[in-house]
């Protein structure tokens, strides 16, 4: 009798067993499949509109989109990223500096790196929203280049910040006291040990801020972004981006086949630059060992 | 002072620390500014808890009415149904990684979801939009599938990587002698998973989950290609919607500067930036003690 109940809870417990391992495996199955399924999907469906054309010419067709190429838009999003990034980074990397090496006041570095990083989490509809009425309207920049690639320098400041404040002060506990001891002043110190050392990682969070700044639509449609242009990128003219571009397409319902191969296009480019980020690491590493 | 000083040294102290005042500087005045926008004089914060619980948007009628009542209850079934979905499953993926999954496939599995964080929001919103949507209206038989349950589903899945990496990394910190511990006393896996392992790593479940919540609530594109923004409020998931951050994007372009439409967008954002900073300020309380448990 007692035998036959230890027998009955040792089964439901193996069986218990049983099927929670079943449940784990068809979560992590999904969890493959779910990423894979969506890039092949976007593969399969983009491949065969992608042509040198459809890279370097502007759109065209009526209504338009349905024809000619995203040229524009691939400008259009490099140019925003790089006046984001002429923007951000030389500040928010001084600033990195002047926390992990001059400031003193501990409290302070709290409030800064929490601060920046509630900043670095903020939707980026709220860029777009401060970049619009701040930047479009209060200091009548328009709907412009540069209205956008301010804004996205906003939404990149405190990523970079974070990341390069972080790296700085890993390669400060290695190398300060050395630097100290050798009878360096602080600036030659940071010259030639900190930023030659830190600049693998340095480059990784800019790439990666880069990266997300670049897929993000919401914050340039309030700022900078315009359905068509020919291409020329001048700072107060709006300019096309990738992100915009498919939600166009795909909002008027204007052409799938288009906005499966703009959808390729973005996302082969940000999974090239995740990789590259991963070479970066993988260098930081090595060098490091 | 221990540094060897000269003179340019405190010339670039001074720049940096410029700087530093710049950014920051600059930076609390973005939320100073939208707080502010949302109620220009004192005497219109008094407005703020009608707009937010007035049910209807209607900004071309006559007296016009801007509740925003129907947006934050979008919002908030939208969060619900990503995340109903999004923490078990990420749970389960990161406890995959972790402890089931033969060491090849782990590596897999963990490069795949972190593709997934790579995918920006707008083609989550296309693919969410040619797949979803037509399964969503077959299945519940609706004329259009623009619903709270498909943009609920994306965020779900945008979140995922998120959840499953935090989640996973608090596993992983669980000490292997814990678990050896309760091998060797013949303790099936899953009891000394579920007493102990996930027991200790339950803050960094919550702070993976906290995170996944102030993604979610912050989407903008995806979740306004597959809502279907409508303005009335929703009653179902199976209803059209308008998440706070559809709403600002779609109306912000037609508002007047100064006008009580921009003001009431300005109250949406700032609810949505509160909102998310206050999550955050959790988020990092919760890192704070998981990094000292580690």
């Amino acid at each position: 009798m007692v035998d036959k109940t230890r027998e009955v809870r040792a089964n439901q417990r193996l069986i218990t067993e049983r099927c929670f391992a079943v449940l784990v495996w068809i979560a992590g199955i999904l969890g493959i499949f779910i990423p894979l399924y969506i890039i092949t999907f976007i593969t399969i469906n983009g491949a065969p509109i992608l042509s040198w054309a459809f890279l370097t010419l502007p759109p065209a067709g009526f209504p338009l989109g349905t024809g000619g190429g995203i040229g524009p838009a691939i400008l259009g999003s490099l140019a925003l990223i790089t006046i984001g990034l002429s923007f951000s980074a030389p500040l928010s990397i001084l600033a990195a500096i002047f926390s992990s090496q001059y400031c003193t006041s501990h409290n302070f570095l709290v409030f800064v790196r929490f601060f920046a990083e509630v900043l670095a989490s903020v939707p980026s509809i709220i860029y777009g929203l401060f970049g619009y009425a701040l930047l479009v309207v209060f200091f009548d920049l328009k709907i412009s280049l540069l209205a956008g690639g301010i804004t996205i320098a906003f939404m990149m400041t405190p990523v970079i910040f974070v990341g390069t404040h972080e790296s700085f002060n890993l390669a400060n506990k290695e190398l300060q006291q050395a630097a100290i001891s050798l009878g360096v002043s602080r600036l030659f110190y940071i010259r030639k040990v900190l930023l030659p050392k830190t600049l693998p990682s340095i480059l990784t969070v800019i790439v990666l801020a880069s990266m997300n700044a670049m897929g993000s639509a919401a914050p340039i449609l309030l700022t900078g972004a315009i359905v068509n242009s020919i291409g020329e990128i001048r700072l107060d003219l709006p300019v096309m981006s990738l992100p915009s571009h498919i939600f166009y397409l795909v909002g008027e319902a204007v052409s799938f086949d288009h906005a499966f191969g703009t959808a390729l296009v973005l996302v082969g480019v940000l999974i090239f630059g995740n990789m590259g980020v991963g070479w970066l690491k993988w260098r930081y590493i090595k060098n490091d060992g | 002072m221990p540094w060897n000083k000269n003179k340019n040294d405190v010339v670039f102290a001074l720049l940096s620390g410029l700087v530093l005042l710049l950014v920051s500087g600059t930076s609390l005045f973005l939320i100073f500014f939208i707080v502010q926008s949302s109620f220009p004089e004192l005497s219109d914060f008094i407005n703020l808890w009608p707009r937010l619980t007035g049910e209807s948007w209607s900004p071309l009628t006559n007296p016009p009415t801007f509740g925003i009542m129907h947006a934050w209850v979008s919002t908030l079934i939208i969060t619900t149904i990503s995340l109903t979905l999004a923490v078990p499953l990420g749970i389960l993926v990161a406890v995959f990684t972790v402890e089931y999954a033969p060491r090849r496939l782990s590596l897999i599995a963990i490069q795949c979801t972190e593709i997934l964080a790579g995918v920006p929001a707008v083609v989550y919103g296309f693919v969410g939009f040619v797949t979803l949507l037509p399964a969503i209206e077959t299945l519940f038989d609706l004329p259009a599938g623009e619903t709270l349950l498909a943009a609920g589903i994306i965020l779900a899945v945008m979140i995922l990587p998120y959840i499953a990496a935090i989640a996973s990394s608090s596993l992983n910190s669980v000490s292997i002698e814990t678990r050896i511990a309760g091998l060797a006393n013949g303790v099936p896996k899953f009891y000394v998973l579920r007493k102990v392992v996930l027991k200790q790593s339950l803050t960094g479940i919550f702070a993976g989950t906290t995170l996944g919540l102030a993604k979610a609530l912050g989407e903008t594109l995806a979740v306004m290609m597959l809502a279907g923004n409508a303005v009335a409020v929703p009653k179902s998931v199976l209803d059209r919607g308008q998440p706070l951050t559809s709403l600002i994007a779609t109306e912000l372009g037609e508002a007047g500067v100064g006008s009580p439409i921009y003001e009431a967008l300005f109250s949406a954002g700032a609810t949505l930036m509160v909102l998310v900073i206050s999550i955050n300020f959790l988020f990092w309380k919760l890192k704070g003690r998981l990094s000292y448990n580690g």
